[in-house]
């Protein structure tokens, strides 16, 4: 297996930024990295504020998938005139079965050489600046580190090749952390253990790591697939052009696929899609994830490969447009499954029919409202109301949880919360019986007794009671980030209650108890 | 939602044909998907509730299918009492789905006795308000719709309609009153959903507890509804509950399923006989 991986591409989708200091984040952590920000030491992985540290005037940009999808097309054309087998995983990451090619073009050597140079034609006349790995070994996994040192592993020797390697990059946190804790840090170490205790103590997952680092493919079942084609088909009457119309059938029939392989028991590792035009052209393409596809992620990657087919979004002008020929059928077929056991994330537990129904209502809802809309919730750490709710897209395992909830918090007001949170906090104006201003000094003294306060637009309250003031003082040891802000209760006449803030002598509304 | 035209899917195994999975089959289970595979009987005909919310609702309870409007004067825990109503099906392992109220609390909810890893939420305001609410009733339980927007009086009908048909509830929460303005929830509600709800719910009166002149803290809001059916008694009845409960020792919130129990009271009962409730 020959794989090609950018390891920062997310930052292609930032084209301005190429020759700045710049980093992707994702969920508080860095995703990717402009190489000018690599020459001052920021890594893959560091959290946001330690990678500030290492580049003071860093540029800070959120993900882009569609975009960093759609560049990556390009690459994927021109590989697959190439190799036409190939398997995409992400963008940023390609894989290719060696053995066809190879002959080919005469050698793994010639071959590494041949995309090697096309890619560099194609980033050249692309203008994309972007970094990228090639290596073969056996197995996906182990061609994705081989690519990494940029080695070519002479067949049979892949496992003495992860055998140093350490055990973190097995791919999963969770289990590594433990194994390194057991004292088990490399990828040989781990691949030495019994089986059967990996698999008991472990569980499937566990087994399947360990499968990877002993360089062994996970127990495909082929045979299933060659017994029986596990496909869904969508048949257009008329040829679609619309791609409002091909996203909602792309949906429905992720949705279907996905319910073919659960009445089997399966999940798919490997899927194809693909596209019949109206002029008989049919394009193909497969995807693969390391622990199968669901409905949501099908559907994504669906929504993405079927704009960059026909014509990315908005970037086409009418003419071409018509040119394009409508589909007249779409379909997905499994390439590779795998026992559904253990396999798929989020069904560890008791699968119930009323989370599957409303995990195929979230896909639905993506797809009309856009993608992060629909989020779940988890409480965090915190002082204040606002900062201790993160949201995280439905059925995502959520962002990792930096502030735990259960540590103590000096500062954070007694229950009850205001039930309403103003995410803007709308400036205010609080004043005593003169007319003057209240104030909370360093000390987390208020300076005057509330009595009015304007809510914006001159509409000006009185105050009946008020309680506090929490004074709250974050990171004093981090003079860039330290915040010092101070919490009141107020009592307006007509017994509505508020949440105040001060901060640098302004003061915010924060919430209300209503 | 665009449809195709004259679309029409199959579900095939291509390639080799196997008799024992004959094509009706397969479009059966099309079907059932399309459908949404649901099994509206296996619903309850009430909707479990936290004891407290219960026995707002008498002998009852909430029924599924109904609409229910949530109201009052600005600030005077509406929105407490609409979240409070979502815990009991989260604890029940039910969806809770909310919508078009982008400045709600989950904090607050949580602590009103919330189970947030079954809710889901779209925290922003949308346009396709009606349109999103309809689907999420596919598979929630209860739908709460805030009044970020307006909601017009078709959109009110069809979600009205569609909430009796998938057996869920769908909770109303009405703009906020303004003070100044006498009118009632039953003039001020119609303005925001001009269909007749099957319940209407109104926070006629409400005060603090807890604050003073400097001393002290908010711990509870003492609030009056009143609750009239459409079907039912011409005088609406008329409940006395805190939220959360007053004077109780409230847990610390390191966990997020940490109860925090409503404590009701109806108009009369003392104090003592509340262990029982809530």
């Amino acid at each position: 297996m020959l794989v090609v991986v950018f390891p920062h591409w997310p930052i292609v989708a930032h084209p301005i930024v190429a020759d700045l200091a710049a980093i992707v984040v994702e969920n508080g952590r860095v995703l990717a990295v402009s190489s000018r920000a690599r020459a001052h030491g920021v890594a893959i992985g560091q959290h946001v504020r330690e990678a500030e540290r290492h580049s003071p005037d860093l540029a800070r940009f959120a993900r882009e998938r569609a975009t960093e999808f759609h560049l990556f097309t390009h690459v994927v054309q021109k590989i697959h005139e190439l190799a036409p087998n190939l398997i995409v995983r992400e963008p940023g990451w390609i894989a290719i079965p060696t053995r066809g090619p190879a002959r080919y073009f005469g050698g793994e050597r010639t071959l590494v050489h041949v995309i090697d140079q096309t890619i560099r034609d194609l980033m050249e006349s692309q203008g994309v600046r972007c970094d990228w790995e090639i290596g073969i070994a056996e197995g996906s996994f182990g061609a994705t580190l081989a690519a990494r040192d940029g080695v070519i592993v002479p067949p049979g020797d892949t496992a003495a090749f992860l055998a140093d390697l350490p055990v973190g990059l097995i791919g999963e946190p969770e289990l590594s952390d433990l194994l390194e804790r057991l004292g088990i840090r490399t990828l040989g170490a781990f691949a030495k253990l019994r089986e059967s205790d990996v698999l008991e103590r472990f569980g499937m997952r566990g087994f399947f790591a360990q499968q990877r680092a002993c360089a062994r493919e996970l127990v495909w079942h082929t045979d299933y697939i060659n017994k029986e084609e596990i496909a869904s088909l969508q048949h257009f009457d008329e040829p679609v052009g619309e791609l409002e119309t091909l996203f909602e059938s792309a949906a429905r029939l992720s949705e279907a696929f996905c319910e073919l392989l659960r009445e089997r028991g399966l999940c798919c590792t490997i899927c194809e899609l693909s596209v019949v035009r109206d002029d008989a052209r049919t394009d193909t393409r497969l995807w693969q994830r390391g622990h199968g596809w669901d409905t949501r992620a099908l559907t994504e990657r669906m929504r993405w490969q079927l704009s960059s087919w026909m014509g990315g979004e908005g970037q086409m002008n009418s003419d071409e447009l018509l040119a394009t020929p409508g589909v007249s059928a779409l379909s997905l077929r499994a390439h590779e499954v795998i026992d559904a056991q253990g396999s798929q994330l989020g069904f560890w537990d008791q699968v119930r029919e009323n989370d599957q129904e409303m995990a195929r209502v979230c896909v639905r809802l993506e797809g009309m409202l856009g993608q992060n809309m629909v989020m779940q919730a988890r409480l965090d750490g915190g002082r204040g109301p606002i900062e201790r709710v993160s949201y995280f897209a439905f059925g995502e395992p959520g962002p990792r949880q930096t502030k735990r909830p259960a540590m103590p918090w000096p500062g954070r007001l007694p229950l009850p919360n205001p039930a309403l949170v103003y995410g803007e906090l709308p400036e205010i104006v609080l004043v005593d019986v003169d007319g003057m201003n209240v104030s909370v000094d360093r000390r987390g003294i208020l300076h005057g007794t509330p009595a009015r306060v304007e809510l914006g637009r001159g509409r000006v309250f009185e105050i009946k009671g008020w309680s506090g003031p929490w004074p709250s003082e974050e990171l004093w040891w981090d003079p860039r980030h330290a915040t010092r802000c101070a919490r009141l209760q107020l009592l307006l006449r007509g017994e509505r209650a508020l949440l105040v803030l001060c901060s640098r002598g302004r003061w915010h509304l924060e919430g209300e108890y209503d | 939602m665009t449809r195709v035209p004259s679309g029409r899917s199959l579900l095939v195994a291509p390639q080799i044909a196997d008799d024992r999975r004959p094509r009706a089959r397969h479009q059966a289970l099309l079907e059932e998907v399309h459908r949404g595979a649901r099994d509206l009987s296996a619903r309850a005909q009430s909707l479990a509730l936290l004891p407290a919310f219960a026995a707002l609702f008498g002998s009852r309870g909430l029924r599924c299918g109904t609409t229910v409007l949530v109201g009052g004067a600005q600030g005077q825990g509406a929105t407490s009492l609409a979240l409070g109503l979502c815990a009991g099906p989260t604890r029940a392992k039910h969806w809770v789905g909310i919508l078009n109220l982008s400045r709600a609390s989950l904090l607050s909810a949580s602590e009103l006795g919330v189970a947030l890893d079954h809710l889901v939420v779209i925290p922003h305001p949308i346009e396709r308000v009606a349109g999103a609410a309809s689907i999420l009733m596919e598979a929630c339980s209860l739908v709460l719709l805030g009044s970020d927007r307006p909601v017009s009086a078709h959109d009110a009908r069809r979600l009205q309609r569609r909430a009796r048909e998938y057996h869920c509830v769908l909770l109303v929460l009405v703009p906020p009153i303004p003070a100044r303005s006498s009118s009632s929830l039953k003039v001020a509600g119609q303005r925001h959903w001009p269909e007749i709800p099957d319940t209407l719910i109104e926070v006629t009166k409400s005060s603090c507890v807890g604050i003073g002149h400097g001393e002290g803290h908010l711990s509870s809001r003492q609030i009056r509804v009143e609750i009239a059916y459409r079907r039912g008694p011409s005088v609406p009845k008329v409940h006395e509950l805190f939220l959360p409960r007053a004077k109780s020792r409230l847990p610390s919130d390191g966990e997020h399923h940490a109860p925090i129990h409503v404590g009701l009271h109806d108009v009369g009962l003392s104090d003592d006989d509340l262990h029982g409730v809530g």
